[in-house]
Formats: structure tokens, sequence, C-alpha cells
């Protein structure tokens, strides 16, 4: 599985410059898809799953320009869209039912093995009669994200998945994702949840204002960060200084004052010492420090 | 894509059928057609006989009320639908599954449509038990089938297209609602069923009715309507696949999508073209017909004398040679002609040698080399064949009219005016099928219309296995040829033919029979038990008829023949005779499904349902069903009442199968060149008015139709409301008042009882031939001294208004002789500028009619003396200037009179009667000096609505149940009035508007005051209606507020509000609308001066 997105641009109609120039290779596995709001990450997804044209530059899936060959590249997709709610007065495994038909599974056999699987696979066995409508917040979720694994595609994209989804629920939607990533198959995650990011992604991309930012596994964006990442203990009357002068990534409250994470390439007049970065660390420090850099 | 496509219609459909929304509409509807097949179709219910007659109107009922809705309810759920799609994430992931665009709408549009199929055919399901169970009927299996396929499936692929359509133009849900809510609203309101149904949708107006006989009237504007909209609904489908808000997949699709959609909407267009083209034709080709009839009005033309067709029936096309011969009535080398349009002229010879001639439309020229001097006889032969164009007939009938759907029943029939099938052909003269002498309609006079009596003889070769009837003894003389024997001459001839099947009976030298298509003889064992007096209750009607005519039916046959049920006649201002009425016979429609008497066992279950029939035997029963059937045949007018916003507007028509044109109009004719209306108006004299009005059409709107015309030819000239196109649908009730008044005149003047006697007889000796108009005149000049012609051109083209003032009659017991009787003695004055007759009849003796003549200013006194006490007295003003013309008291008791050698009789008196006496002041509400505050109580939305709403006549109806909010002229003879008795009403309100009556004071000084009550018919419903009436009453002293209490039991007529002292000249006396009654009566104020 090769995604080539190359030299790809798009420009809405009122003017806004959604993605500029981006240009990425994405294999098989998770490819995380990191940026904050606004960067990009929706209309880079909503071109990839063929729902809007770029205004220039290509997406080729295996060597087939998506723009040319939606068919082919549909015919391989599963996707899970940020907001989703669903024909309410359809149940569940009719749902799913609806999905497996739509993406090609013509056999009721094979179709009704699938859809009870995925129905265990995400813990919705027990509600499959209960009409769609009718499910909590986690559930339609995560009916939304067996829908999206109907039919083993290819090609899974998933748009901030984790929303709203409790701990549990969270780390259980991760491990379906990761048990799959390890297959023949390309996982794109988009979210500004750093921590899905980190827990599951070989492979990411960082955009910010509609360009690539970074682009490489997380543990290269850590790097980059290392020795930029302080632990600084403050004092009760310096707690609003440090927080003024340095981007405080965590505060943790301490006997005797605080204990503040910052980004910052160095430290000066306080106790601190540097700690080894997580990709939350790293990502801050690169939009704080690395981007505006560039930027300046 | 098949699979997908389905795949999304399953989908989609269970969403739908599992929408609350489409639920309730769906138990609804079915609840309703429940209730429908209850009330209509089963045997508990009305056992409506036009569903049991043509048994294919159960499922056309059943898919014309669920269309109804659905046309509706889709627009609903094919935008819900889109709306759907609008909320992006929502199919988003559907979006993004390998399908094309096509598949994906396609699937939607199969989803809505064949759960709308699926109720259909639910519906159908229920319509096909009901139809199993009910009795007397049959089951039209292919009824079911293509009910549903020419009406459900256009609609709603139409408005499934159209509603996807808009929407995803639109894209926003309220709007498409509005567009879309107010297309449907404006197709039903407004557009109703003009361009001929152009823009009717959902077949609400357009007639789908199935004949049983020749299927449906207007095939081609059903195929071309109905294909028109489902192109349309599949060319908005197609090129909403082409709008879908997603990117496409297939360009294939996509592009046979555009193809197709072009395709369809070009076909539907198309077709709308052919159907405005058709329209068109149909509407110019009448108005190209009277033009050139305008034109060739004083053609020259050949009085006809014989008349001999040999007709060929073919499968869609007759072949005739005719010969004509007669004379010619001016000197000319050319003649005029009608013959229907679409027969095309071969040839014509005279004497064997061939005569040139010339084609214009319908009118046929025939060119002689030479002058053909006046009164010469000319023999033609003329061959010709070809079909009847419909466009050519019924040419004087407003298109309007024409397309007016009646309320008789659910849907609308049709209308269709000859036939020319393989199985069934009808041909009356409407249809132009034989050469007619002249031009037809014109509207430049009425001279065009001139009846002949005519020797007709009719040979009839016809397809296989057809019977042909027409009037006069048919005769086979080989296998498919067939003679008819005609006794005499006749002014029309009608020719059908079909599966014809001959039932009759003999009574008496006549011939009864019934003709009916095989199969349809559901009659009969209905008259099982009587079948011996069968023919005695007929024959009986036939002379009571006859009796109180006092005409003799004059043929030797009268044939009842089953036509289509759609088959259509109007009524003509120039003749009484509907094109269902011909000499000796009459055309009814199938199984007589218009009326539920011709269900015979249906009206007998009905009848025993009565308390008082039960005990009846099947004799009396069966007897009295046959009665109620031949009912039909002697009743003139047929009453539609239609309920609007301004209350019930009553329409009367004359009764197609109304027998009394078998009596004069087909035998007789009173020819006038100057005055052709007078055979009608003769005739509705020999008629007698029946006495219209059945006292609940005076209720419900104001006015009977005569009441109508009487107050339009105070206005205009007879000649005038002849030639006007408004008020037409009074103009029979105009010539029934002209002509009654006329001849009821001559009557009274002949002062003799032999009058009708002479006029019997003068008819019996010109039957079946013209009876000129001097002629008639020279008779009646020579046997009662009387001159018709000295009235005619005032009584033609003058307005005449005799008006009439009437004492209070009083009726006494006198002596006469020996005899105790009754006398009934009034005075009447005729206060008008022209002669007049009031016809005076003494209930319950309605029989005996006096007639009283007036001549003007005069003044008489009149005794009429009874044996039998009489409870009332009708005054019958005919046409004159008092409003309303008839005037009934009731004698509350009669008194004794020390009167002896009493006689009945009448003499003129020098003192005219006068309506005040001396010293009495009386303020009408006619008077100039009574006034109103007005107030304009007319709706925002009914001025949008009716922006050119008419106002009418100025007296309205006097409706109780729902009175008017303005202080509303209405007309009653009991209220106060000199010759038009009237008052103003109002609704009861809060007491802001006001009537006054401004009473000039000549002398003052103390006045007893009176005010005219009227009491409403309220007070008849409820025994405990009350209510007051306020006055305010200024006087020398002050002002006094007094009240008049009516209840039940209160008086009518002048009753007191006491006695007051005015000083000033003018006294101002008003009557607020503040009442707990549901109206008020302004209508007069009487004081009297008290010494």
């Amino acid at each position: 599985m090769n995604i080539s997105i190359q030299g790809l641009h798009k420009q809405y109609p009122n003017g806004n410059q959604a993605l500029k120039d981006v240009n990425l290779e994405i294999k098989e596995g998770m490819f995380g898809l990191l940026g904050p709001n606004g960067a990009g990450k929706s209309s880079l997804i909503r071109i990839l799953v063929t729902l809007m044209k770029p205004s220039s530059g290509k997406v080729v899936v295996n060597g087939h320009d998506v723009t040319k060959n939606r068919a082919y590249v549909r015919s391989m997709l599963g996707y899970l869209p940020q907001d989703f709610t669903f024909f309410s007065n359809l149940k569940t495994y009719e749902f799913l039912d609806y999905a497996a038909r739509l993406a090609g599974m013509n056999s009721r056999r094979k179709r009704n093995e699938a859809v009870d699987r995925l129905l265990e696979d995400v813990g919705l066995f027990d509600v499959r009669s209960r009409k769609a409508g009718k499910l909590s917040g986690g559930m339609k979720r995560r009916l939304g994200i067996a829908q999206a694994l109907i039919n083993d595609p290819q090609i899974i994209i998933v748009d901030e998945p984790t929303t709203g989804l409790d701990p549990e629920e969270r780390i259980r939607f991760r491990n379906l994702l990761a048990r799959l990533g390890s297959q023949d198959v390309s996982i794109i995650l988009s979210t500004h949840i750093v921590a899905d990011i980190s827990s599951m992604c070989e492979h990411m991309a960082l955009l910010n204002k509609g360009e690539i930012a970074f682009s490489g596994p997380p543990d290269e964006l850590i790097r980059q960060a290392k020795g930029h990442v302080w632990s600084i203990y403050a004092a009760e009357k310096e707690y609003l200084e440090v927080n003024q002068k340095y981007e405080v990534v965590a505060t943790v409250m301490m006997k005797e004052g605080w204990k503040i994470t910052v980004v910052a390439d160095e430290v000066v007049g306080y106790e601190a010492e540097p700690i080894q970065p997580n990709l939350e660390h790293a990502y801050v420090y690169f939009v704080e420090h690395t981007l505006k850099k560039i930027e300046a | 894509m098949p699979g997908t496509l389905f795949t999304i219609a399953k989908y989609e459909r269970k969403i739908l059928l599992r929408s609350w929304f489409f639920r309730i509409f769906s138990a609804l509807t079915l609840f309703m057609l429940f209730v429908f097949h209850m009330a209509e179709i089963s045997e508990v219910g009305n056992r409506n006989w036009i569903f049991r007659a043509v048994p294919s109107n159960i499922p056309y009922a059943t898919i014309f009320i669920l269309n109804i809705g659905q046309a509706v309810i889709a627009v609903f759920l094919s935008c819900e639908f889109i709306k759907r799609d609008s909320k992006q994430d929502t199919t988003e992931v559907f979006y993004v599954r390998s399908m094309s665009n096509a598949s994906y709408v396609l699937g939607k549009f199969w989803s809505i449509l064949s759960i709308f199929l699926l109720v259909n055919i639910i519906a159908l399901l229920l319509s096909l038990i009901f139809n199993a169970l009910a009795k007397d009927t049959y089951i039209d299996w292919h009824a079911f089938l293509y009910y549903p396929l020419l009406i459900s499936l256009p609609t709603l692929v139409f408005i499934i297209g159209l509603s996807s359509f808009v929407m995803s133009i639109v894209r926003n849900q309220a709007l498409t609602f509005v567009l879309l809510i107010g297309y449907i609203l404006s197709s039903l309101i407004y557009l109703k069923s003009s361009y001929n149904y152009l823009f009717d949708y959902m077949t609400f107006y357009l007639p789908m009715f199935h004949s049983q006989i020749t299927g449906f009237g207007d095939w081609e504007t059903i195929w071309t309507l109905r294909g028109m909209y489902t192109c349309f609904g599949l060319g908005f489908i197609l090129i909403s696949i082409l709008l879908l808000k997603r990117l496409r997949q297939s360009w294939i699709h996509n592009t046979l999508s555009a193809i197709f959609a072009v395709g369809f909407v070009g076909a539907g267009m198309y077709l709308g073209y052919l159907h405005v083209d058709r329209f068109n034709t149909s509407v110019e080709m009448p108005e190209r017909m009277i033009s050139l009839n305008n034109e060739h009005l004083s053609f020259a033309r050949m009085d006809i004398n014989d008349h001999e067709i040999l007709l060929t029936q073919g499968e869609d096309e007759i072949r005739v040679e005719a010969t004509i011969s007669g004379m010619s009535n001016s000197e000319s080398d050319a003649f005029v002609f009608t013959l229907n349009p679409g027969l095309d002229v071969h040839a014509i010879t005279a004497h064997g040698q061939p005569v040139a001639f010339d084609r214009k439309l319908h009118l046929l020229f025939v060119k002689f080399d030479t002058i053909i001097p006046a009164g010469k006889d000319i023999n033609l032969q003329v061959n010709y064949s070809g079909d009847i164009d419909l466009n050519a007939m019924f040419i004087d009938v407003d298109p309007k009219h024409k397309f007016e759907r009646p309320d008789d029943y659910l849907f609308d029939i049709g209308r269709r005016y000859a036939y020319m099938e393989p199985d069934f052909l009808l041909l009356t003269p409407e249809a132009q099928w034989y050469l007619q002498s002249g031009v037809g309609y014109s509207t430049e006079s009425a001279s065009w219309f001139r009846k002949d009596f005519i020797n007709y003889s009719l040979v009839v070769k016809t397809l296989p296995g057809l019977v042909p009837v027409s009037i006069g003894q048919c005769r086979e003389t080989s296998e498919d040829n067939y003679t008819f024997d005609l006794d005499h001459a006749l002014p029309q001839l009608s020719l059908s033919i079909g599966h014809y099947q001959k039932k009759s009976l003999r009574v008496d030298s006549l011939d009864f029979s019934v003709y009916h298509i095989k199969g349809h003889d559901y009659f009969n064992d209905a008259f099982a038990d009587i079948r011996d007096t069968l023919p005695s209750i007929i024959l009986e009607r036939l002379r009571d008829f006859e009796r109180k005519s006092d005409l003799k039916y004059p043929f030797a046959e009268f044939s009842i023949v089953e036509v289509p049920g759609n088959f259509k006649s109007y009524d003509r201002t120039w003749t009484s005779i509907h094109q269902n009425n011909q000499p000796g016979l009459l055309y009814f429609p199938e199984k007589g499904m218009v009326s539920r008497r011709n269900d015979f066992n249906g009206s007998v279950k009905r009848q025993r349902n009565w308390r008082n029939n039960r005990s009846k035997t099947p004799e009396e029963m069966q007897i009295m069903v046959l009665n109620q059937f031949l009912d039909q045949f002697y009743r003139f007018k047929i009453v539609h009442t239609n309920s609007t916003i301004q209350g019930t507007v009553i329409n009367e028509t004359i009764n197609p199968f109304y027998q009394f044109v078998q009596f004069y109009e087909m035998c007789n004719n009173l020819d006038s060149e100057r005055w052709p209306v007078l055979n009608r108006v003769f005739e509705s004299y020999l008629r007698g008015v029946e006495n219209e009005g059945p006292d609940w059409v005076r209720r419900n709107s104001g006015s009977t139709q005569n009441e109508l015309a009487n107050m339009v030819l105070q206005e205009k000239t007879f000649a005038e409301i002849l030639n006007l196109q408004e008020n037409q649908e009074l103009i029979d009730n105009v010539i029934e008042l002209k002509g009654e008044t006329l001849f009821s005149l001559i009557q009274a003047k002949a002062n003799t009882d032999r009058f009708r006697e002479f006029i019997g007889d003068l008819l019996v000796e010109t039957r079946f031939q013209n009876l000129p108009f001097e002629y008639f005149n020279d008779r009646l000049q020579n046997e009662f001294g009387v001159d018709l012609s000295d009235h005619m051109n005032q009584w033609f083209n003058e307005i005449q208004l005799s008006r009439y003032r009437i004492s209070t009659p009083v009726a006494e017991i006198v002596f006469a002789g020996n005899k105790e009787m009754v006398r009934v003695s009034f005075q009447a004055t005729n206060e008008g500028s022209t002669e007049g007759v009031i016809k005076v009849t003494l209930t319950p003796d309605e029989d005996t009619e006096n007639l009283l003549y007036l001549e003007p200013g005069q003044t008489k006194e009149v005794y009429y003396l009874t044996s039998n006490e009489p409870t009332g007295i009708h005054f019958n003003t005919l046409s004159s200037g008092n409003l309303p013309n008839q005037i009934e008291y009731s004698f509350e008791q009669v008194g004794k009179s020390n009167a002896r050698n009493a006689v009945a009789g009448e003499s003129v008196i020098a003192e005219p009667l006068v309506l005040v006496n001396k010293g009495e002041i009386i303020i009408d509400n006619e008077d100039p000096n009574f006034e109103f505050t007005h107030f304009e109580e007319v709706s925002r939305l009914r001025k949008w609505l009716k922006p050119n709403e008419e106002e009418g006549f100025k007296y309205k109806g006097t409706r109780v149940w729902r009175p008017p909010l303005n202080w509303t002229a209405t007309t009653s003879d009991e209220f106060f009035g000199d010759f038009v008795r009237s008052a103003f009403y109002i609704k009861a309100g809060d007491g802001s508007k006001v009537a006054s009556w401004n009473i000039p004071i000549a002398e003052p000084g103390h006045y007893d005051v009176y005010y005219h009550v009227y009491k409403d018919e309220s007070f008849g419903w409820n025994r405990d209606t009350r209510g007051t009436y306020q006055f305010t009453i200024p006087h020398q002293n002050g002002t006094d507020r007094p009240t008049i209490e009516l209840s039940r039991q209160s008086p009518a007529g002048w009753t007191s509000l006491g006695d007051y002292t005015f000083s000033s000249d003018t006294v101002t006396i008003s009557l607020t609308n503040e009442t707990k009654l549901r109206a008020i009566f302004a209508d007069a104020i009487k004081l009297v001066k008290m010494d």
C-alpha cells in the first residue's frame, strides 16, 4: 500500500488557502496527522476520501490518481468522520449491514459474519437490535468505527476518533486500530490529541497553516525537542513569572511550591533541570519554537 | 449498479417505513379508505350505484383518494431525504463508498416510490376485498392495474422528481416546501383544468372514468399528460443525479444520466406541446366555425324534404351515401350545408351529373353551373366518409364550462359527445354526421336555428356482430344490413351501433324497449313480482303526464338506449332538447350509473330500511322502486348546490332525461324567423313552470333562479339578455318566466277555459311539421280575438314592468245560494307601465289556478269561492317589478260573513289601493331615508384569493345560520314593502352596527311608533330562540331605548315601540345589531299620529 500526496493545494472559493504544497508518502501501518485546529487536516482528509477535489496536485494510491479513479480508492476505503450522526431509524446491525453491502460485501453469509464480528470487536453485539438513535454517545462512536472497518478496508481514515470517548473506550479503540495497523493496511489518524499518535503511530506528519511542518517518525520529533524540555521547581512567588516567561506544558503542585514543565531553549534564573521529552512536549516545542523561528 | 441501487433502496425504504410521518399518513389514508368503502361500497353503507354499475370506479375512487394524499406527502418525504444528505457528515460515510451518484440517487428515488406503491397495493387490496364482497357487481381486474399505473405512478414520479430537483437547486427545505406547496395549491385552486388539465399532475380534475363499453373517454389526453408527467419526473430525477453534491465516480453513469435527462425532459416537453396544440385546436376550431357561420349566415340554403342515408360502419370511420331532395329557399347557384369537418366529401352529383363543391371546415358549399330559382326542386347525392371531429361539437358552449368539474361525484366522469370505436358507435345530430342545410351556431343572429321536419330514411351496414339502434322499426335485410322504417318526418336523426340486446314490451299500441349492451341486463329480475303489472304502471305514468300537460305522446315507441357513462350533452338556449333525447328514444348512461334510483336491488334494500316500508309486500316495494326510476323522466330540472365561502350557490340545469321534449319539441315547432326563441318560450309555457325552488333552495341561496331571472328582467330587455354573455345560467329561467308571462297574458285576455284545449288541437294538427307564427297568430285572432303580434315587439325589446300592490286577503264563510262556502277576497292594483297577469292559487287546492289580468293603473276587487276551506293563498306575479315575485299568505282564521248570494268574480274599482293609511308615516328600508353603518368586512386572504369577486345581485339570500357581517339586502314576502318586500340584515354583534330611519315629521305631535318584525327561520328550529331588538328613539323629552322581545310565541308584523312626542321635523330612529339572536333584520318603521 502506497499513498503518495504530491504538491497538493486547496484553495476555497472564499480565498482561504487550506493546503499549500503538501507532499507526503504514506505506507502501511498507522500514520498520524497532527496539527492545531484550522491547520488543514480536515481538508487533506476530505481530499483523501474523495469528498473534495484538490485545487492542484494529486493523491496517488498504489499508482492510481484518486481524482481520476475514485472508484478504486473508494473500494478500499473505510472512513470515520469527526461528527457523525446516524439514521436513527436503523438498527445497529442493519446500519452495519447497509455499510457492508455498500462496501461491496455481496454475500449475505459473509456479511452477517463480518457484522457480528465487528459488533463483538467494538462491544456492541449486545445492542445489535437497538436502533442507532437510541445508542449512547460512546456506543455511537464505536458503531462509527465499526462501519469504517467493515469489509477489511485497505485504507482507513479516521478523523478525531477518540474525541468524546471515555478512557476505557479510548484504550479499546487504540488497541483495535493497533491490531489493524499491524496488517497490510494504511491507517491515517487525524487528531489533535497527541497521545493518540504517540501510542499508535510509527509515522506522522505535522500540519500547520496548510503546510507540512514535520514529517517522519514521532521519535524524530521527540529527538528534536531533546534538551529543550525543562522541569522548573518554582516557589509560590515565582510561579506567575515562569508562566509569563516560558511555554508551560504541565504544572504540578508540590509541598513547597510548583513543579512546572516548560519548553525552552534554555532556562535562566530558576532551579531547573532538563528532562526526557515525550511527543506532547515535542509537539509543543515544535509548534511554539521551531515553527515560530522559521516564520520569524 | 443495480445491486447498489437496490441496496440503497432497501435500507432507505426501511428508514422511511419507520418514520412516524409516513406511518401516520399511511394509517390515516387507509382508515379513510376503509370508511369510504364502508360508506359507499359495502352492503351496510350507501351502496353508491356509480361504483357497482361500473366496478372499475371502485379502484378508481381508491386511487383517486389516495393520490391526493400521496401527491402532497411525497413532497415532504423527498425534501426530508435531500435534507438529510445536506447534513454532510451523516452521509459522508456512504459518499466515500464505491458507488455511482446515479445508483445513490436512483436508489433513494426508488425507495420513496416503492413505499408509496406499497401503500397503493394495500389500498387496492382493501378495495378488492370490498369489491369482492359487494353484490350486484363484479371485479374489473384490469382497473386494479391501470389506475395505479396511470394515476399514482406518474404523480409520484413527477412530484418526487420535482421535489428532488427543486431541493437540489434551492438547498433549503423550508423554501422548497413553500415553492412546492404553492405549486400544488396553484394547480388545485387556480390552474384547475386549464389548458385541458395540463397542470393537473395529481389527476384531481382529469377525467379518468373508464366506460365498460368504450374505455377511457379521452385516452389521447390521458396518455399524453400522464406520459408528460412521467417523463418530467424521470428527467428531474436524472438532473438531480447531476446536481448531487458528491464527486462523481462513474462518468459513464453521469453521461448517461445527462443524456437521459435531456431525453426525458425533451420528451415531456414534446408531449406537453402535443397536448397544448390539441387544446388550442379544440379552442380555435369552434371559434373558426362560428366565424364562418357568421360570415355565411345569409347564404342560400336548401329546404330539405327527404334525406336517405346509406351508412357503412368501418373500424374507425363511417362511409355514407346520402341522397337529399328538397327545394331552394332563395335564388342562387350555390347552397350551404354543414357536415362534420372530420368527414371528407368525395363526390356530389345531381341527377347523375357531378356538381362542384367547396369545403370550409364544416361548411359544404354545393355549386351549380346555373342559377337555381327559389322554390326549385333540388336532388343531390353526396358521398362522404371519415371520423367525427369532436372539436366541432357544442361550439356554442364556453370552453371553460366544458372543462368545469361537476361536484356530482367524487371524480369527474368526463365528457364525450360522439363515439366511433370498432365496438361502439354513437352519432347524434350534434356530431353533424349527416348533411344539414344552412350554417350552424352563429353569434350574429339567432336566425341560424330553424328546425325542419325531414323524411329520413336510414340503411346501415354494421361491422360483424353489431346491432344498430335508431328511430323507427329496424329490419335486418341481410347479414349486418339493417333498414329503419320511419313513419313520419322528424326534426333530427341519430344512430348508435354496439353489442346491443333488446328487451321490450308492448302496451296499448306503444312499444317500450330497452337496448342494453350485452351483459348489462342487471335489471332483468328487478321487477320479477310485478312482471304482469309492469306495462300498465309504465303506461299509467305516461297517461298521467299526458293529462297533466294536455299533450299526447306522439310516437309509437319509446326506447331507452344504453350509451357510455361519459356521454355528455349541454343545455342550450334555443332548445330544451338534450342530445340524450332523440325522437322516441333516450340515450341513458351505462347501467344508469348516474343515479342510485337505477340500482333497483339497492333501492329495495334502502326502502326497507324505512320503518313505514317494512310491512310492504315485495310487489309494493317493486312498484315504489319502479316509480322512482320513472320519476327521473318527468323531472324538468336538476338542482345542484355548491357551498362556497359566500354561501350556497344553487345551479339548476335541465334534466337530460326529461321527456317533455318528446311531447312538443320532437314533433312540433312554432316557427318564427323574427323571434326564433318563441318556440322555446312556447314550449316552456306548455310545460308549465314547475313550482321550482323547494324551501331549502331559497333559504340557502336567498333567491330562487326564477326570482333572479325576474331581477335581471327588471334591468334588461329579453332581447338583451339572450345576447349577453353574463347571467347565462339564468337564461332558462328568463325564458320560462317570459313564456309563462306572455301566454298567461294571452290566456287571461282570451278569458276562456278553452285556450289550452285549442292549443292542444292545434299541435296535433301541425304535428311533425312547422307551425308558422303567422298561422298561429291568425288562428288565435280567429278563435279569441287576441293578436299576439301586438305584444311581440314590446315583449321582446322593452323592459316590461307591471308592479302589483295587493291588499291583505280575507277569507270568510259566506252563503252562495243555499250552500255555505268560503270566499276569499282581496284587491290588487297594477302600478306598472305595462299590462300584466297574476296567477292566483288557493292552497291546498293547488290545481285550480286563477289568472288575474290587470291593465296599467287598473285596480280590481277579486272574489273566489271555494267549498274547501283554504289554508292560504299564493300570488305569482310572474315577470314583474315585485320582489319576491311570489307572495304567500296564510289564513290564520276564517271569519264569518253575513253575505248571501256571494259570487265569484272580479270587478274594476276606481280607487287605487294604497299602502299607507291616512295619518301614517312608513319608512321602509327601500326608502332613501333609511341608512346604515357600513364596514368593509372582507378578509385580506379572501381579497387576495378573489380580487375580482363580483358583487352579484343587490339582494342576497337570507342565511340565518351564517349571517353577513355587513347590512345586507334580502327579500321575503314576509317583509314589509310596496313592490319590493325586502329588509337589511346583519349578524348579531356588539351594537356598533346601526340601521337608521330618518322620518320626516310633517306635523309635530304625539305618535304611536311601530316596527315591522320579521321572524326568521331560527324561531322554527329552536323553541328556545329568544332575543331583543334594541332601538333608540329621540323625542321631545329626551331619548328612549325601547326594545322588542322576540320569542317563538311573539307575533310578527307591526309591533308597538310605544308612543312619543316629536317636535323636530325629522326624527331618527335607530336599531343596533346588539342581540342574542343570530341576526337582526332592519325592515320598516311606522308612525301613527294620535289625535
